[in-house]
């Protein structure tokens, strides 16, 4: 309501600022007008005033306004900017405004993965596609992991921070892999910082990452609704809306999430270029980001990275909703566990043994 | 209008006109603010890399101050209450103290959190309407709620009534008093949604404990008013304000019975982790003795309870508690211990053991503590100010149209 | 007046307070106090139509239908080995029968597959004749003599490692290939264990751990 009545009241003021909403101020900085876009669409940059505009797009243009003299879109306004600069400058102005990802429309979607596509482009001189496929329907994805084959090798680490495209420098991942002594299922002395020839005389081995789970604790405390579950069951997160507020890793029994504490770094010739908006797609310091079941695969029907990089075959994934899959058989005929299934998260990840 | 216009110049003109001790003690302020905002700087460019937190603890003294400091924020306002039930106080100097108090608090605690952020350029996301407020469901998206009224309350109250009192009229009570009341309860409510937001997760089992929310509340009501008693020791003896004997004699009560509840909970919670330790009581474990031979908080830990202890004794003793150098020692003993108990004794070891069982040890980095302290001296500096600004106006020093 | 006031807060807060509680709230439609496999029991999917299947992964003719079929799945494939072993037929190399073999060797000649040392049971238990037909090089054979084609192997271990061949059949045991979508396709016994050392081999893992590299 308040916000309402703030623009309301601001509006005709816009009228009397034209440049501003140009992102160039007063002109003192010596670039030259945004050249008249081709694209139909008006932006932030060319946005027609007294076309009637929603509340997202008053307050972009007002704070555009604001900020304008403040220098925060030197960008593109230096004097020694080259187009790819200004536009590159335009582009992150405008994905800075853009919606939660569960909000937007499907032409939203494909504006912001052009963006970001374009973004890569100017930056790198590489293209990378950014998928914004959702779930398959009838789909429930769930994992069983059989801590008698697991032999400890972590094959499925290297292949899950290659496929993912994680943090070199701060050597970030999803998967830990707990080396076990037979006889007790015990965390506290259990091992997951090994270096020595696996599998080691008497131990097992157990790998966690983010469960998915059917009820998940991280989810309900975003402040911002920055992280949810899809209709197939994974639990996504929208890195360009996260705050970075680390509720939901104080909310995650499981150690799932991971963030990033700093820029995270992945050389060029390393990018998986083949990514989706909610899976693997280049992160930015200061978001929560952590196991999506590779939806960039899953969702084509491929098997999450960390299954097919197993040598032992001890990870078995597929739709729990489909009655003849092999995950629904392991659940239905072997003797599966959860973990911390006293919490009451119902995880849709299950352990088994042969 | 203009009466407004006046009221805020003449309000500039008592806040920059002081003593040279107000000089300089606003001036260290604004050199710790800079330092402060020279480290975020730091934590800005380069993330928060630069702060001890991990994946492991990924919530530590920033987020530890806030805790602490709402609590500070609510019992300022707590206070209030008692006096108006027991009536036989001059309600006006406590609320507009407590309120200040609890402004300072807030802003401290809003900017503790902000700092706290890995993208805070992206905290308009949680503007409802403009971007996605999780609200009912997350207790942050509560919070946020709750702080941003709070602070609105205490802003509008103090203002109210010394605007009025700037033109020499008396204040309506019929105006203020409902705000108060809502205060009083809307302070009750920061403080609980405050502790659910910990409580409310079963996967730190150390905070998932219904105790907490009244823990919390205890603790703020002993520390709250503790830090009030000697802030209105330090104001009647440097300023012309009066301030009652009775005033800091109820308030030391207030503060008496907050600690001694707070002191039988601490019990009570010890009790039920030692003596029949499960799974759950490994953080417990982690904090008062160590584990796996890592102690990082176990010092800590115990001087908050050895000084929390020891001012509850002195508090609990008529002769001592009536002896206002006795009664200022506990009370400075006493926020210390709070302080520590709320923040490095709550926070960082519900984090430790982590999920399954690691134990990475937290320490603060430079940087951390930098802000930090640049956020505490920002608080007081706000402080300082509210009440340079509100005490000439309630002497009747300064007046519409009067100055001297 | 006071208590009125008193009272109107806290009912407000009560109220506000049962509409946040129950945390109903869910997204997925899947949810509830029902234990997630308790409820999966009444969830009947009628189509499964995906617009993908593991034949995009794989190359459907580098395959073979299984013999025994699990029930309720119509196709069960794995990869062809005998497209991929290089000198197979044995044959083009092992003209003679087993028997001509072993009696025409000259003193200190080699042994065929000399290289080859079996750690698959004790000896009592299994030598080389134990899978291979010794009159028929080209084919493994069960215990009772049946011959058995070496695309097939699983029909040959399954004699001893029933609950292994149990667990294949139903997709515990054995790596998925191809991706999650049906038809199934995995990995048959020999596509991951040596037969002739089906144990995994010790070695060091593919990487070191985050805080062994810090
Ligand atoms: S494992 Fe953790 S991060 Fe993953 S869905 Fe569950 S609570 Fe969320
Ligand atoms: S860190 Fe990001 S995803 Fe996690 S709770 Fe905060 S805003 Fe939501």
């Amino acid at each position: 309501m308040l916000f309402d009545l703030f623009f309301k009241t601001r509006k005709p003021v816009e009228e009397d600022l034209p440049q501003a909403s140009d992102g160039c101020g007063s002109g003192n900085c010596g670039c030259k007008k945004t050249p008249e876009p081709t694209t139909a669409e008006p932006d932030g940059y060319d946005m027609k005033l007294g076309k009637t505009m929603n509340r997202r797009a008053a307050f972009r243009q007002m704070t555009a306004g604001l900020l304008a003299g403040a220098g925060m879109v030197q960008a593109s306004c230096s004097a020694t900017s080259t187009g790819d600069k200004r536009e590159e400058g335009q582009l992150k102005w405008e994905e800075y405004f853009k919606k939660n990802y569960r909000l937007m429309t499907d032409e939203e979607k494909s504006k912001t993965v052009e963006r970001l596509e374009r973004l890569y482009e100017i930056n790198t001189g590489k293209t990378i596609n950014v998928s914004t496929n959702g779930a398959v329907e009838n789909v429930l994805y769930g994992y069983a992991f059989n801590i008698s084959k697991c032999q400890g090798y972590m094959d499925c680490v290297n292949a899950c921070v290659k496929e993912n495209n994680q943090d070199r420098s701060s050597q970030m991942q999803y998967i830990r892999i707990h080396e076990m002594e037979n006889g007790q299922l015990n965390f506290d002395d259990a091992d997951d910082n090994y270096f020595h020839e696996v599998p080691a005389e008497g131990h097992f081995y157990l790998g966690t990452q983010c469960y998915h789970c059917e009820n998940p604790p991280c989810v309900k405390v975003c402040p911002v609704g920055a992280t949810w579950k899809e209709d197939d069951g994974i639990v996504v997160i929208d890195y360009d809306w996260c705050i970075g507020c680390r509720y939901c890793m104080a909310a995650c029994p499981y150690d799932g999430r991971r963030f990033n504490w700093q820029t995270p770094e992945v050389p060029e010739e390393e990018v998986n270029h083949t990514q989706h908006y909610l899976g693997n797609r280049l992160r930015s310091k200061g978001v929560m980001e952590k196991c999506t079941f590779c939806i960039q695969r899953s969702r084509n029907g491929k098997n999450p990275a960390c299954v097919e990089a197993c040598p032992t075959g001890a990870r078995i994934f597929g739709n729990i909703l489909d009655p003849n899959s092999e995950i629904r058989w392991v659940l239905e005929n072997k003797k599966v566990f959860r973990l911390k299934e006293d919490l009451g998260t119902e995880p849709k990840f299950w352990y088994y043994m042969d | 209008m203009q009466v407004f216009v006046q009221f805020i110049k003449d309000g500039f003109q008592s806040a920059t006109k002081g003593n040279f001790t107000y000089h300089v003690w606003m001036a260290t302020l604004t050199v710790l603010m800079l330092l402060g905002t020279f480290a975020y700087y730091i934590q800005l460019r380069d993330g928060l890399v630069v702060t001890g937190m991990s994946d492991k603890v990924s919530w530590g003294l920033y987020i530890s101050n806030f805790t602490f400091l709402v609590g500070v924020a609510a019992a300022a306002v707590m206070l209030v209450l008692p006096t108006y039930v027991l009536k036989d106080i001059n309600l006006k100097q406590a609320v507009l103290i407590g309120e200040g108090l609890a402004v300072a608090a807030l802003i401290m605690c809003l900017a503790f959190v902000t700092v706290d952020l890995g993208g805070p350029a992206r905290a308009w996301h949680l503007i409802p309407k403009l971007g996605y407020f999780n609200w009912p469901n997350s207790m942050l998206a509560w919070d946020v709620i709750v702080l941003n009224g709070y602070l609105f309350i205490n802003i509008t109250i103090p203002l109210y009534i010394l605007f009025h009192h700037y033109q020499g009229k008396e204040p309506n009570k019929n105006v203020y008093l409902p705000g108060v009341l809502i205060s009083v309860f809307w302070a009750v409510g920061i403080h609980m949604v405050t502790a659910f937001l910990y409580a409310g997760l079963p996967a730190r089992p150390f905070w998932n404990s219904s105790l907490l929310g009244p823990r919390f509340l205890a603790s703020a009501f002993s520390a709250g008013p503790a830090l009030i008693i000697l802030i209105l020791s330090f104001i009647r003896r440097y300023t012309d304000y009066k301030i009652p004997n009775t005033t800091l004699r109820k308030l030391a009560l207030v503060t008496t019975v907050a600690a001694q509840i707070n002191l039988i909970m601490l019990i009570s919670e010890l009790f039920k982790e030692f003596y029949s330790p499960t799974h759950h009581s490994q953080s417990a474990v982690y904090l008062f003795f160590g584990l796996h031979g890592k102690t990082g908080l176990v010092p800590w830990i115990w001087s908050a309870i050895s000084l929390n202890v020891i001012a509850t004794g002195i508090l609990t003793f008529h002769t001592l508690r009536n002896q206002f150098r006795w009664l200022a020692l506990a009370c400075g003993l006493l926020f210390v211990a709070i302080w520590i108990e709320k923040g490095m004794g709550l926070i960082v070891p519900g984090f430790i053991p982590g999920s399954w069982g690691d134990i990475v040890e937290y320490t603060p980095s430079l940087v951390e503590i930098m802000v930090t302290i640049g956020i505490w001296a920002m608080g007081a500096f706000i402080f300082t100010l509210l009440v340079k600004v509100a005490i000439p106006i309630e002497l009747g020093r300064v007046r519409f149209g009067k100055r001297e | 007046m006071k208590q009125l006031a008193v009272l109107g807060i806290l009912a407000v807060l009560i109220v506000l307070g049962v509409k946040c509680a129950p945390g109903q709230h869910d997204e997925g439609g899947h949810n509830g106090s029902h234990h997630l496999l308790e409820q999966l029991k009444y969830i009947s999917v009628d189509s499964l139509n995906y617009e993908f299947s593991r034949f995009d992964q794989v190359d459907k003719e580098k395959l073979v239908q299984i013999h025994q079929l699990v029930e309720g799945a119509e196709q069960f494939l794995i990869p062809d080995r005998m497209a991929e072993m290089k000198s197979y037929p044995c044959s083009n190399c092992h003209s003679k029968s087993l028997e001509a073999l072993q009696a025409g060797k000259a003193p200190g000649e080699k042994k065929s597959h000399w290289d080859i040392e079996i750690v698959h049971a004790k000896t009592v238990t299994m030598q080389c004749t134990t899978c291979h037909d010794p009159k028929n090089f080209n084919l493994l054979h069960s215990l009772t003599g049946a011959p058995i084609e070496f695309n097939h192997s699983y029909e040959l271990c399954g004699q001893c490692h029933s609950t292994q061949q149990k667990d294949w059949l139903g997709g515990a045991h054995g790596k998925q290939v191809g991706g999650w979508a049906p038809p199934r396709v995995s990995q048959t016994c020999t596509g991951c264990h040596n037969p002739h050392k089906p144990a995994f081999e010790k070695r060091l893992p593919a990487r070191l751990n985050t805080e062994w590299l810090k």
